[in-house]
């Protein structure tokens, strides 16, 4: 053995230990360590964000706000879900009050309106504000580790969360930095309960407030993917809490 | 008889030729049908001292790419009534024949012509979307024959419109035609339009065939709706394979990885499968390399190079390994784009209608340089030909200087 091969298996072990001997625990200590902390984690209460939503080759103004809870709500300008143009002069909006779904959204010729649960349940859960690893005892998510994958090249500790809901979120946090890299989960849905993967990606990490957040974005999907590009994200804005709550002409789910 | 075939054979190849010359693009994904440029010496960076901008024209809706041969380029787009075969200066931009070829196929995906001109000798051959297939004179777009797919084949309207390219081989014309029983393909005579064979059952895919050479023999690959198969020249089968998309929806042209790998993929998470040619007695037989989800080629093909494959899973610019499907790299950000390759690039249009030039190599993703070329969503891949680039979305038509 190589003094160099010898050095490098040295300061392996004596830096972050073997991925196989570390725990959820260590695992979910390291990340919230390298997000900024738990505690400024915890302080951030709301959230406004804005930049650009990319879908089916254009590009859409986008603000969205969130709380606590579950709780959120984007505007999108001059979408039309599964068009190839832009309306001027119309916004799709869309949230969660934490328990439901809804959707305003004129433009979609009278088809695909109908939400399907599994969809507004994930989107429900990923309206977390603070991530579904976080304070996740309470939040009734069991987590366990699966060991290591690969994200396009990436080395990175797989974190397996079930939610209450049965939904299974595989969170691929970077080996080196613990930053989330990735989230999958495999829903079924429509009328011949075909499986649905789906993807987030997070790039352009950078701190508000002292917390990392994603200023990139991708949801693959197996039809239409999108992007969140963000420009500006700022932490704990006062914020109405009625923004939240459906409109009456909304789409509702579940 | 055998000497006498190949004798003519040659000469048909080379009247064949006799119009299009190295450089030129004369059909769909380029001479091979493959999405690559033998040019050299082209820029690998934009600007006054790089690749810089020749001309820019409006052009009508549709997601027909450009044929290019000599000074002329033909392409398709629509108005609000009718579809168009284009023949344009190939330097200026300049229109010089618009002939109509039928009534606008409208979708919320984007209206007009799916298919791309193919140009042979003398001859434009260009489908409609909703299946008139035309043989048009190169020099005045005047028409020589056209036939309905309904009439001559029993086809029916697909979802998303007729959109195969026509492929030439010697003096037939190879088309999906998406017809019913036993004709879901069709060889024509080139000159008349007169059927001269049909053959599969399968339902109409919209990918284009392509010409492969496996030991020592011709056959035309099509991807088809439920199989990957390859046909003789007289239409016979000579091996399939399943491939059964969701949606049943594949446009993607199936890829030719030398000397004897076949690459089909389809998007709605359906993925990639490769497939190896083998000889057995007369006969050719595929058999499964290996299959995934790492390569969902939503409506624009891979491009093959040195036993890489390099395309765009859904809205991931990804890098392969052809013969094991395993990763090399990955790119996001660019949406579901098209790629082309010319001396040791990659020439990628985004979904956005960025153009980005991007090294031709496995080890990583490394980016040349890059141009906001097109507005809004551009989904036809770019031509290249004598040194310029050909890209268009539905509403402008852009042609960039390659050549320093």
């Amino acid at each position: 053995m190589s003094f160099r091969f010898s050095v490098a298996l040295l300061l392996a072990a004596l830096g972050q230990g073997a991925p196989s001997e570390m725990t959820t625990e260590d695992i979910l200590d390291r990340h919230f360590e390298a997000l900024g902390g738990r505690h400024r984690l915890e302080a951030i209460r709301t959230l406004e964000k804005a930049g650009t939503y990319v879908y089916n080759g254009q590009e859409h103004p986008l603000r969205s706000f969130h709380l606590v809870g579950n709780k959120y709500r984007e505007e999108i300008d001059g979408l039309v879900i599964w068009g190839a143009s832009v309306k001027e002069g119309h916004s799709v909006i869309r949230g969660a009050d934490g328990t439901t779904y809804w959707v305003v959204d004129d433009t979609r010729y009278g088809r695909f309106r109908e939400v399907a649960n599994a969809r507004a349940s994930l989107t429900i859960a990923d309206a977390d504000l603070q991530g579904a690893l976080f304070d996740h005892e309470r939040k009734g998510h069991v987590i366990t580790y699966d060991g290591l994958g690969d994200v396009e090249g990436a080395s990175a500790h797989r974190l397996r969360v079930t939610l209450p809901s049965g939904f299974e979120l595989v969170h691929f946090l970077d080996e080196t930095s613990f930053l989330v890299l990735k989230k999958e989960v495999v829903t079924k849905e429509g009328a011949r309960d075909l499986e649905h993967p789906r993807a987030w990606f997070y790039e352009d990490y950078r701190a508000v407030d002292g917390v990392l957040f994603p200023f990139w974005i991708y949801v693959e999907e197996p039809i239409f993917s999108r992007e969140y590009v963000f420009d500006s994200i700022v932490a704990n804005p006062s914020l109405d809490e009625s923004i939240f709550e459906a409109p009456p002409d909304a789409i509702k789910s579940p | 008889m055998v000497g006498r075939c190949s004798i003519l054979s040659a000469a048909c190849v080379l009247a064949a030729a006799s119009f299009a010359l190295p450089g030129d693009w004369q059909q769909f994904r380029g001479p091979g049908r493959d999405g690559k440029s033998e040019e050299t010496g082209l820029s690998r960076m934009f600007g006054p001292t790089g690749a810089r901008e020749l001309f820019r024209v409006p052009i009508g809706a549709g997601f027909a790419s450009v044929s290019v041969v000599g000074e002329r380029l033909f392409t398709m787009d629509s108005d609000g009534s009718s579809e168009y075969a284009l023949c344009l200066d190939a330097v200026t931009g300049e229109t010089l024949w618009r002939v109509a070829i039928g009534p606008v196929f409208e979708e919320i995906q984007g209206d007009g012509p799916r298919s791309t001109p193919t140009v042979d000798g003398d001859r434009v051959f260009v489908l409609g979307s909703r299946g008139r297939l035309a043989a048009l004179e190169r020099e005045t777009g005047e028409t020589l024959w056209e036939l309905e797919l309904s009439a001559a084949f029993g086809s029916e309207l697909p979802t998303w419109a007729f959109s195969s390219a026509p492929m030439v081989d010697g003096e037939r014309l190879i088309v999906e035609v998406g017809g019913s029983a036993g004709r879901a393909v069709a060889a024509l005579e080139k000159a008349t339009g007169e059927v001269v064979w049909t053959s599969q059952s399968s339902s109409l895919a919209y990918s284009s065939p392509i010409q492969v050479s496996f030991a020592g023999a011709k056959q035309y690959v099509f991807l088809l709706q439920d199989k990957l198969t390859g046909l003789d020249t007289e239409g016979r089968e000579l091996w399939s394979v399943p491939f059964e998309p969701r949606n049943e929806i594949t446009p993607a042209s199936p890829v030719f990885i030398e000397p004897d790998l076949i690459l089909a993929s389809a998007s709605y998470d359906i993925g990639a499968k490769v497939v190896r040619l083998s000889r057995e007695g007369d006969g050719v037989t595929a058999t499964e390399v290996w299959s995934g989800r790492q390569m969902r080629n939503h409506f624009n093909a891979t491009v093959a190079l040195d036993g890489h494959v390099y395309g765009f899973d859904t809205g991931t610019l990804r890098c392969l390994d052809a013969r094991t499907g395993e990763p090399r790299w990955a790119k996001r950000g660019l949406g579901k784009g098209s790629l082309i390759s010319a001396d040791g690039m990659l020439v990628v249009l985004s979904e956005r209608g960025k153009l980005v030039l991007v090294e031709a190599t496995p080890d990583a993703y490394r980016e040349l340089g890059s141009l906001q070329v097109l507005e809004g969503r551009s989904w036809t891949p770019p031509s290249l030909a004598n040194g310029r680039l050909y890209l268009r979305n539905h509403t402008e038509l852009v042609s960039v200087e390659l050549k320093p």
